[in-house]
Order: C-alpha cells, then sequence, then structure tokens
C-alpha cells in the first residue's frame, strides 16, 4: 500500500513511513512512562530511554527543515509565539483526572503522592476537582490522617 | 507593513480574492505569472506531488453533472478558521492585520501539517528550500504591501481575477460579491474561506 492511499496529500507533504515508526517508539516510551510509575525497574528505565531517543530521531526525519529545528524554537520562545498552551494542558490534565487531588476535598487537603506534587499549579485554573474514588483508610494508605 | 495577529485579536481588513468564473478564458496567464513572479525558479520543474507546475493557483478540469467539462481556479482561501494556522506546531503559519494567512519561514521547521491540514490542497513543497508554499507568494505581498494588486490579478487578460477588502463596502470585490451570484468553496468545513467563484450576473 502506498502512504497516498491513506492520504492524498502525503505525496506533497512529502511524508513517509518512517513517521509509523516514530508513533511506534513514542508509544512505547510513553506507555512505559506510566508503568514506570509502578514498576521502578532499571531495565524498563533504559527501555523508555532508548525508544525516547530513537523516536525522537525518526520525527526529526521526517521534518523538511530539521535543521531550522533550534532557530524555529528560539523564535518561538523570543517572540512568544509558542502553540502549546498552559491553560490547555491544565484542562487536559483536569480532564484525565491526574490532578484530583489538589484543593479542599471536604474541606481539608488531599496530599498529592511525591510524585505528582508539580502538579499543584493547576490549583491556579479556578476549576473544580473532578471526583474522585476514594480507598478507605489503612495502614497501607499513607494520604490517610488521623482526621479521616 | 503587515503584522501578526495575536489570539483573539480580529483583522483590520479581510482581504478576498474572486474569481469570475463567467468571465474566465482557461487561457492559464494567472497560473503562469502565480509562478514566474512568486517562484521563478519552478517554471521548468514540476512538482512531485501535483504532479504539475508549481504554482499557488491549481486548474481542476472535471466535468459537470451534465456531463459539461468544467474548470474551477483553486488557491489559498484565507480562511477566517484556519486549519493551517491551528495545526502549525510551531506558530509559523499566521494570519496578519489584513485577514491574509501567513508563512514565516524563519520558524518553519518543514513538518508539513499544514499541507495535509488544508481541505483545499492548495501548499506544496518548495523542493530546494522544503517551504510550504501557497498564496500569496513574497514578491505578491510586496505588491500587496505597496497597495498594488498580486500578478494574478494583473496577468488576467479577462478582468476574471480580483483582489480587495470585503471590510470596505465600496471596495471592488464587495461591489461584485453584492452585484452578482457567488458561491464560496467547501463551505461545509466550517474553515470561512474568503475566496469566492463568482458563477454570473
Amino acid at each position: 500500500m502506498a502512504p497516498a492511499d491513506l492520504h492524498y496529500q502525503v505525496d506533497i507533504a512529502h511524508w513517509g513511513w518512517s513517521i509509523a515508526w516514530f508513533l511506534w517508539f513514542i508509544g512505547i516510551a510513553g506507555m512505559g512512562s506510566v508503568a514506570y510509575f509502578f514498576v521502578r525497574r532499571a531495565a524498563l528505565a533504559y527501555v523508555i530511554f532508548g525508544s525516547l531517543v530513537v523516536g525522537l530521531l525518526f520525527v526529526v526525519s521526517h521534518l523538511g527543515r530539521w535543521w531550522n529545528l533550534p532557530r524555529t524554537l528560539w523564535t518561538m520562545v523570543i517572540e512568544r509565539h509558542l502553540q502549546l498552551e498552559l491553560v490547555d494542558a491544565g484542562r487536559h490534565l483536569h480532564a484525565l483526572g491526574a490532578p484530583h487531588p489538589l484543593g479542599d476535598h471536604r474541606g481539608r487537603p488531599h496530599p498529592l503522592p511525591p510524585a505528582l506534587g508539580w502538579l499543584r499549579w493547576t490549583k491556579t485554573l479556578g476549576k473544580p476537582a473532578p471526583t474522585w474514588p476514594r480507598t478507605p483508610c489503612s495502614a497501607s494508605a499513607p494520604p490517610c490522617t488521623a482526621a479521616s | 507593513m503587515s503584522t501578526r495577529l495575536r489570539k483573539g485579536q480580529a483583522p483590520t481588513k479581510r482581504m478576498a480574492h474572486i474569481w469570475d468564473a463567467s468571465r474566465c478564458i482557461a487561457c492559464g496567464a494567472c497560473v503562469m505569472a502565480c509562478t514566474s513572479t512568486n517562484s521563478p525558479d519552478m517554471m521548468t520543474r514540476e512538482e512531485k506531488g501535483w504532479k504539475s507546475l508549481a504554482s499557488n493557483i491549481r486548474r481542476i478540469d472535471s466535468v459537470s453533472a451534465h456531463g459539461r467539462p468544467e474548470i474551477l481556479l483553486v488557491q489559498c482561501q484565507h480562511c477566517e478558521v484556519a486549519p493551517c494556522v491551528t495545526t502549525c506546531p510551531f506558530g509559523a503559519t499566521y494570519m496578519d492585520d489584513n485577514g491574509m494567512i501567513r508563512l514565516d519561514p524563519r520558524m518553519c521547521a518543514g513538518c508539513s501539517y499544514c499541507v495535509t491540514s488544508c481541505p483545499y490542497n492548495v501548499r506544496w513543497f518548495h523542493p530546494d528550500s522544503k517551504l510550504p508554499k501557497k498564496c500569496m507568494g513574497g514578491t505578491c505581498l510586496e505588491f500587496v504591501d505597496k497597495g498594488l494588486p498580486p500578478a494574478c490579478v494583473q496577468a488576467c487578460p479577462a478582468n476574471a481575477r480580483d483582489f480587495g477588502d470585503l471590510n470596505d463596502p465600496n471596495s471592488s470585490v464587495s461591489i461584485t460579491l453584492r452585484t452578482k451570484r457567488s458561491r464560496r468553496l467547501l463551505e461545509n468545513s466550517g474553515t470561512e474561506p474568503k475566496y469566492f467563484v463568482v458563477e454570473g450576473s
């Protein structure tokens, strides 16, 4: 199958199948990162790092003007033309339910796990924290306090 | 000199193209004028994706539902809701205060997302610079900045092309659109194009 069978502008865009390899490796890195949150193993970390590097090489190789990338990034920052908007990123995080414990949940702070502490900035977005099923208190659940 | 619009800002002008299909004699002068003015190095080379002359204006030959031969000239529509602007990850494609979609070559890394996101298929890649080319080219933008019409409008021997400000009720394009029947291409795509095909009086 030719790439143009999938999208009739592929020939004009000069895209090739290398972008599929990028998706493959970056998918391994992304899913591996989630797995690493639960399974802290050195071998997994090496796989994630290797996949990231290879995926990055593939995505840069499909750029027609890859040599212009440093200048592009520099101009984006200096002239403040960033397409990535932090507010939108915060909304996506809310949609994922990632920052669930921030803010006052039932009138008392719900501590974040140390690895997710950086998500506290999303509190400034003024969005209500999504509901999250809470586990009952036990000795093995460190977020529970004496008050709960 | 035009400036880049920030998010939430509205353009002061809404420059639009008109192609009068009832006047067009299909001579191809606009297509040739576009390439010779904006990309003279491509006059003898082929755009490999289109397999035709690399021009910012595409000529599409087709057959109507009644079996009659038809032609359609397609170019950048300078959409008010431009997919190429929102898909560009680097902000290289932008709308200026004239309401035209422009490209900043300094910020283009050649990802070609703008090429594939254009529902009108009017962008093409320059084989040497790897820049996604479109209407208007650099020389035509200089014409417009000086208050002159773009090359295609100047070259058309049948006066089938026009270019002007939709916000100005006395501009030639506004008068034409008030007095003649016209349509826009792919209106259902929600891009709010500013390229009008005039079909008759």
